[in-house]
């Protein structure tokens, strides 16, 4: 059975889509594991950086993204998940200079569109827009399970916002990753998803759930490492938990998710930003385990 | 600029800094080694006053009074009063502080800043509003005391 991996927050440009491939590339490398990327945003970043312009395209073209999943398969009738997937994506290989099991269900620029379509299909079932919502949520978080039997791990990249795919993935998800750039609205951002991810009204009723027991956990990125970033992510580490690891602003991080069709180890790929990538995946590493322990 | 001064740079530059400096009984020989390279790299060329300049491209000297670096000149003070540490208005969270120690902890870090200044700095690089006419030590600590619980219910209000 997958573990469920979510990387979200409502603000954009925080680094989820990076967070998610860094993390993708490190679980197939260095894990060794069987991993999917579902891209739930419509930038459709991961699948970018995964594909590359053209091969993302020619997935559009063959009406394998999250969007064409989503609508064909909304009714679960019986299907084959596996068709709208690619595999052998990313520019890395293994230590044996052989691709990584790394799959992705591309993204699609049409996917707030194909929500609202199955919104309104839903609605003709329904008058009360709370059932319609909800069962389309249920709906996307059935579909979004049916790859738990053939990966290890399903690494979820929402979009910002509150779509009924991104609600659909965190209520999904085993353990939520939750990026954010050291600045005060950042802050105020981690905020709010927190509190939607655990389902509470306020910051107070947050702090009923102790820090080990949430299903999110924090992620600082584009970190420069001067006292007042320092004081910003203390700040939020007083009421979220905190990963240690962090990802540091880095050209070659950056870099890193520039498409490149020629194969590369991931050493190669991140650089200097390598070791951060590394520090992130062993400190998730054990957050996955003990959930996956707990259930 | 007036009559009696002249642009140096280079060599004569270095010379006046290294002259100057040595000249100093306060300024220990690796200290004016140090700041003559320190000044003569950030200082691309300057005016002296024109007995200075002389003396500085080699011609003849003046009496060595006049080669002593005059009180009012810029260099000359900067040497005599080093700046102390720079005060890190990010040195500690306000925020963090008041939270996991309350309202003593933070009054007691703030004790610890002797400076309104560097109090005012703390307070505006830390988004604490305080009203900045304050000079008294004691009602500053306790405007950003109060500008910090502000700060959090701020923070809070936003999450709900």
């Amino acid at each position: 059975m997958a573990f469920f991996l979510a990387v979200a927050n409502r603000k954009g440009g925080v680094g989820k889509s990076t967070v998610a491939v860094g993390l993708a590339h490190a679980a197939a490398v260095w894990g060794g594991k069987r991993v999917l990327v579902l891209d739930l945003d419509s930038q459709c970043n991961a699948s970018l950086i995964l594909l590359g312009g053209q091969g993302w395209l020619d997935a559009k073209k063959g009406n394998r993204t999250i969007s064409d999943y989503f609508f064909d398969m909304f009714d679960e009738t019986a299907g084959a998940p596996r068709e709208y997937l690619v595999h052998g994506t990313g520019d890395v290989r293994d230590g044996n200079g052989k691709p990584p099991r790394l799959s992705l269900l591309p993204g699609s620029l049409l996917l707030e569109d194909v929500q609202g379509e199955l919104y309104v299909k839903e609605a003709r079932q329904a008058k009360d827009p709370d059932i319609v919502a909800s069962r389309v949520k249920g709906r996307l978080m059935r579909l979004l399970r049916r790859f738990e039997s053939n990966f290890d791990l399903v690494i979820l990249d929402c979009a910002p916002g509150l779509s009924f795919a991104a609600l659909a993935a965190l209520k999904t998800a085993d353990l939520v990753l939750v990026p954010f750039r050291p600045d005060y609205v950042s802050q105020l951002a981690v905020d709010r998803v927190a509190l939607l991810i655990e389902e509470k009204r306020n910051i107070d009723d947050l702090r009923e759930i102790g820090l080990p027991e949430r299903r999110y956990v924090c992620v600082a990125n584009g970190t420069r490492a001067n006292s007042r970033e320092r004081n910003i992510i203390d700040e939020i580490g007083l009421d979220h938990p905190m990963l240690e690891a962090q990802l540091p602003h880095s050209e070659d991080i950056a870099n890193a998710f520039d498409w490149d069709a020629s194969p590369k180890r991931i050493e190669e790929k991140y650089g200097n930003g390598v070791a951060a990538i590394r520090a992130l995946y062993d400190e998730v590493v054990p957050l996955m385990n003990t959930r996956m322990a707990a259930e | 600029m007036a009559k009696n001064t002249k642009a140096i740079s280079g060599p004569a530059k270095r010379k006046y800094f290294r002259d100057a400096l040595s000249a100093d009984p306060g300024v220990a020989a690796d200290a004016a080694k140090r700041l003559t390279e320190k000044f003569d790299a950030e200082l691309s060329h300057m005016r002296v006053r024109q007995h200075v300049a002389l003396k500085g491209n080699g011609k003849s000297s003046p009496p060595e009074t006049l080669i002593q670096p005059r009180p009012e000149l810029p260099v000359a003070t900067a040497i005599a009063q080093p700046s102390p540490a720079a005060f890190d208005p990010h040195g500690f969270s306000l925020i963090v502080v008041m939270t996991k120690q309350g309202e003593a902890g933070l009054r007691g870090r703030l004790d610890a800043i002797a400076s309104a200044d560097n109090l005012k700095a703390l307070a505006r690089a830390q988004h604490v509003a305080i009203d900045t006419t304050i000079d008294d030590l004691a009602t500053l600590r306790s405007a950003i005391i109060a500008g910090t619980a502000q700060r959090i219910a701020d923070r809070r209000a936003a999450a709900s």
